[in-house]
Formats: C-alpha cells, sequence, structure tokens
C-alpha cells in the first residue's frame, strides 16, 4: 500500500478537504504522541482492481464541529445521526480520493457507519495517519483484507 | 510571537513595493500575518520579525518564500469565463483574418500564476481554432514568483485547482491522472513556454504580441506603476493587438492608444493603428 | 431559479443548499436518484441537477441516464458532484449526458465557475426572483 498511496498523500488529501469545506475552522495538522479518540467512525469500502477499505474516526467533539460547519448550525443542536451522517461525507470524500489513486477499475461502497454494534472485520491495517484538529485527533486508516498484499 | 510588530509590518510595505509593486494596505496586517507563518515554521524560524531581520541580511531564500507567500496566486481556468468568450468570439477571428498572411501569432500571459490561463488559451487554440495548427503561434507566460513558474512548467494540478473553471470536456480531453494530480497533455504543454518577470522592473528587450493578458494584476499598484506598466505593455502590443485586463481594470484615465471595444460581459483593449 | 441537489448525504446536501441560497437558487432535496426522478416528475422541473455518485437505490449515472431519457427535461443542466474522478468514469458520466463535474471537495467558489460554465450566471440574481414556469413542461 505505502507505494501506492503514501502516508503524506492520505494526510493531504484528509486536509483538503479541511481546506476547501472549513476553511476558517484552523489548520488539520499531523499528531504526534496524541491519543486518538475514537467515538465516531465511518468506512468506505473499494472493490475491484484494488480491493480494501478507508476508515475515518475521530472524537465526537470534532466530528459535531464539522456537521456544524456542513449544517450551518451550533454543534449543541446538531442531532447525533446528523454527525455520523457528516462523518460519513468526511470518510466518502477522503476514501473517493484515495480510491482515485489506486490501480482502476474499482467501486466505492457508500458510507458505512459504526452505530455501535460489530465494527471489526476481518482486515489487516495497511496505512494509519493521526491527524489534528484544534487539539483534537482524527485517524484515517486503510485497511486490506486479511492474506492479501 | 505569532504576530507582526508594527516595525516588521512597515518593513514588508517597503520590500514588497519595491520586490513586487505590491501596495500593502494598513489594514492587511492580518494579510501578513496568515501568509507569513507558515514562512515562519518552514524556516524554522520562531517569528515574523525574524523573517525580516533574514530579508534585512539578504537572505535570498527568505526574501523568495516571503514574495511567494504575499503574491495573490488565487487563479482559475477559464475564470469567470467572460474574457474567454472575447477571445473566441472576436479577438481571435480578427488576428486569424489580419495575420494570415504571416501566419504568425504571440500571445502573452503577463501574470501567468501556476499556468491556467496560458493552458487555457493553449486549449482553445487546439480545440477551436485548428487552422493554427500550422502557424508558428507563441504561447508565453510570466510571473514574478519562482515557484509559480516552476508550477506552471510543470502542468500539474489537484483536484481543487482542477474544479475552478475548467470545462468538464476540456478536463477529459486534455488531462491525465497522476497519482493524486492532473497532468496537462504533453501535446498541450510542448507549445507554452514559461519564464520569471517582474512587470514592475526594467523590462528586458522583448518581441512584440498580438495579444497581452494582464488580468487582475493592475489592482495590486499604485496610480503611477499601473500607468507606468501599461505604458510598456502598450510598447510590446503590436498595431491592432488586444489588451485583455480583470473585470475591474481599464486603461482609461491612464494611458493613451487603446479603444476599448465591448464584447459580451467584458471589454477588451484594442491598441489603436498609430 | 430552482436546483434539485441529489446526494446521499444529509451533511452535503446541507451544504450544497447553503451555496446555492446565497446565489438566490432555490433548492429541492433528493436522497438518491429514484427520489429525484419523482420529484422531477412531479414538478416543478429544476434547471439545475447536482448529482453525486455512489448512492443506495439508484446511483448517479442511472439518474443521469434517466434524466437524459426524457426529450422534455433537454434544457435542464446536470452537473455531477462527486469524488469520482477515475478518467473512465468522467467520460461515461458527460457520455450519459451530464454537462459539467465537480470534484469533491470543492469550495463554493468552483461551485460559482461552474456555474458560470454551463451559463447559469446566477450570482447577480436577487433571491427568490428567478423561479418563473419557463421551464416546466
Amino acid at each position: 500500500m505505502t507505494d501506492l498511496v503514501s502516508n503524506e498523500t492520505i494526510a493531504e488529501i484528509t486536509q483538503t478537504f479541511w481546506g476547501a469545506y472549513l476553511p476558517d475552522a484552523g489548520d488539520l495538522i499531523p499528531a504526534v504522541g496524541l491519543p486518538a479518540i475514537e467515538d465516531v467512525r465511518s468506512r468506505v469500502d473499494i472493490d475491484g482492481a484494488w480491493t480494501g477499505c478507508v476508515e475515518v474516526s475521530c472524537s465526537m467533539a470534532v466530528a459535531r464541529k464539522i456537521a456544524s460547519v456542513m449544517f450551518a448550525a451550533e454543534p449543541s443542536e446538531i442531532a447525533e445521526a446528523d454527525v455520523r451522517d457528516a462523518v460519513g461525507e468526511l470518510v466518502n470524500v477522503v476514501g473517493g480520493n484515495i480510491k482515485s489513486i489506486l490501480p482502476a477499475p474499482t467501486s466505492l461502497s457508500v458510507p458505512i457507519l459504526d452505530d455501535g454494534g460489530e465494527w471489526r472485520f476481518a482486515a489487516e491495517l495497511e496505512s494509519e495517519v493521526l491527524l489534528a484538529w484544534a487539539g483534537e485527533p482524527i485517524v484515517v486508516r486503510v485497511w486490506r483484507p486479511e492474506g492479501t498484499i | 510571537m505569532t504576530t507582526a510588530t508594527a516595525e516588521d509590518f512597515q518593513y514588508l510595505q517597503g520590500f514588497l513595493l519595491d520586490r513586487s509593486a505590491i501596495v500593502l494596505s494598513e489594514d492587511k496586517q492580518y494579510l501578513v500575518e496568515t501568509r507569513l507563518l507558515p514562512v515562519v515554521q518552514r524556516h524554522g524560524v520562531e517569528s515574523i520579525t525574524d523573517l525580516v531581520r533574514a530579508i534585512r541580511r539578504g537572505d535570498k531564500t527568505v526574501e523568495t518564500a516571503v514574495v511567494d507567500a504575499m503574491t495573490t496566486n488565487e487563479t482559475s481556468w477559464f475564470r469567470d469565463s467572460a474574457p474567454f468568450d472575447a477571445l473566441r468570439n472576436l479577438v481571435l477571428p480578427e488576428l486569424v483574418a489580419s495575420n494570415v498572411t504571416r501566419r504568425r501569432l504571440a500571445i502573452w500571459s503577463a501574470a501567468c500564476s501556476t499556468g491556467q490561463e496560458l493552458y487555457s488559451v493553449a486549449m482553445l487554440l487546439d480545440s477551436e481554432f485548428s487552422d493554427l495548427a500550422s502557424w508558428h503561434v507563441d504561447l508565453h507566460g510570466t510571473d514574478l514568483s519562482t515557484t509559480v513558474v516552476q508550477r506552471a512548467r510543470a502542468g500539474s494540478f489537484t483536484a481543487l485547482e482542477i474544479n475552478r473553471g475548467l470545462p468538464a470536456t476540456l478536463l477529459v480531453r486534455y488531462f491525465r491522472r497522476e497519482g493524486a494530480q492532473f497532468v496537462i497533455a504533453d501535446s498541450i504543454r510542448a507549445r507554452v513556454r514559461f519564464e520569471l518577470f517582474n512587470l514592475a522592473r526594467p523590462w528586458p528587450p522583448m518581441q512584440d504580441y498580438d495579444v497581452i493578458l494582464l488580468r487582475n494584476v493592475l489592482i495590486y499598484f499604485d496610480v503611477e506603476t499601473k500607468r507606468n506598466v501599461l505604458e510598456r505593455v502598450r510598447g510590446r502590443l503590436r498595431p491592432g493587438g488586444f489588451l485583455l485586463l480583470g473585470t475591474a481594470e481599464t486603461t482609461r484615465g491612464l494611458v493613451d492608444g487603446f479603444r476599448p471595444i465591448p464584447v459580451g460581459a467584458t471589454t477588451v483593449f484594442r491598441r489603436e493603428e498609430s | 431559479m430552482r436546483a434539485l441537489v441529489v446526494d446521499d448525504s444529509r451533511a452535503m446536501r446541507s451544504l450544497l443548499r447553503q451555496i446555492l441560497l446565497q446565489l438566490g437558487i432555490e433548492v429541492a432535496e433528493a436522497a438518491e436518484g429514484r427520489a429525484a426522478i419523482d420529484l422531477v416528475e412531479a414538478g416543478p422541473v429544476p434547471e439545475l441537477v447536482l448529482v453525486d455518485w455512489h448512492m443506495p437505490v439508484m446511483d448517479g449515472l442511472e439518474l443521469v441516464t434517466e434524466l437524459r431519457a426524457h426529450k422534455e427535461w433537454r434544457h435542464m443542466a446536470i452537473m455531477m458532484v462527486t469524488t469520482e474522478s477515475e478518467h473512465e468514469n468522467m467520460v461515461r458520466a458527460l457520455l450519459a449526458g451530464a454537462n459539467e463535474y465537480l470534484i469533491k471537495p470543492f469550495t463554493a467558489d468552483a461551485v460559482v465557475e461552474k456555474l458560470s460554465l454551463l451559463g447559469l450566471h446566477c450570482a447577480t440574481v436577487p433571491a427568490g426572483d428567478s423561479y418563473g414556469g419557463a421551464t416546466q413542461p
């Protein structure tokens, strides 16, 4: 995977989401040593010439802030389902842009939200990028099915 | 220390006026800070004051980085489409007719930024003026920023840049994907050339052009510099050649010898036959 | 003017709605292609349809194909707004009848410029003033 998409590219793609949609909300920067808080998780599956998935997780505070910009409402006023939806769009954009760099053709699933049920899947971690926004962590992971290289 | 002191700001005003003829008004303090803090981080110094110190010392790397950061590189492809409609519907047909025996055409994008404007012209010529394929066409782009000129030469753009006013038909026809970047076709890149050039400094001897694009540059200059640049532009434009300015810009009240011609939603300025 | 935003993300529909409303464009929303067709059939017909690619039930490519199968809707401008940016897929969408293509993520400026490319000069249209019956069947 690292040959196909570097951690720098994953970070860049994620930062582009912030630059486009949250331009006034401060920069997303590489985080070192920040404990990952994964209150909200979402993923998209990629299938075809390359198979695997892209997962984004973040704290509820970050998720609420993203949603508050996208829904143009106060963070406290947003329903939890809408908060998850906003993170779903984040993973759609990040995953979709990663897909475009991978060998084609592939298809992209709609965002799959962690609704508190079973979230483990048979996969091996390919890449993990930890970013920080206003002191809060955002984690982007790329997974591949077990046994594939 | 993230703020610029009054002294730093005053020094940068003078430096940028001298280096790039940019007028930095008093209300632009925030701009200095937002643009220069990344430079502070990149150069591993503590503050904007340190950057100013480095410039005073004559550190060319820092000078270049500061000019690059402070020069607006906001650019898009067929930016506010009206000027390109003017090229398509009036300027190019006129020039194709008047230059038919010379079979030469020279176009200068005089503040080309990362190249979108000149590449747009090249794509327009290729897709809609195929008669010109056998002509000698010089498409010349210049900018005062080294980084920007290098990026223009590379012809490689992010999705965010590609989104800015590039028609989808041209995107699929003239760009290929390389990783996260969209790269312009070699056939288009081979037709353009990009060079470093500072409009506000003395100009080297240069050829004459049929079209000069000088869009959204004058707005950054004071009146004296505007007049001076426009006079020199007129000197490099062939009689009957066209000057294209930004939407809010004009030659009126600044320089003689241009006839404004309204075309669609814009106005082009034609050099009078003298 | 009236636009229909088709995207399975409520957050994305909300973001696009904010941008379009600022341009004085009225906005209707659908979460996938089938619901979008129903809305267009019920009328009034929008001048502009913004279409995500990856959606449940009916995806964006099918939606564009379906919309273009109706001759009476031929004046409708269709713009894809999606992360899908494989060259081959962009060509497929244009061949199916999409007029423009915007890659996510995008800025509000990019939306305005794309609308200008589509000949929809809406930035100067006062809010609520432009929605007439001209395009209704």
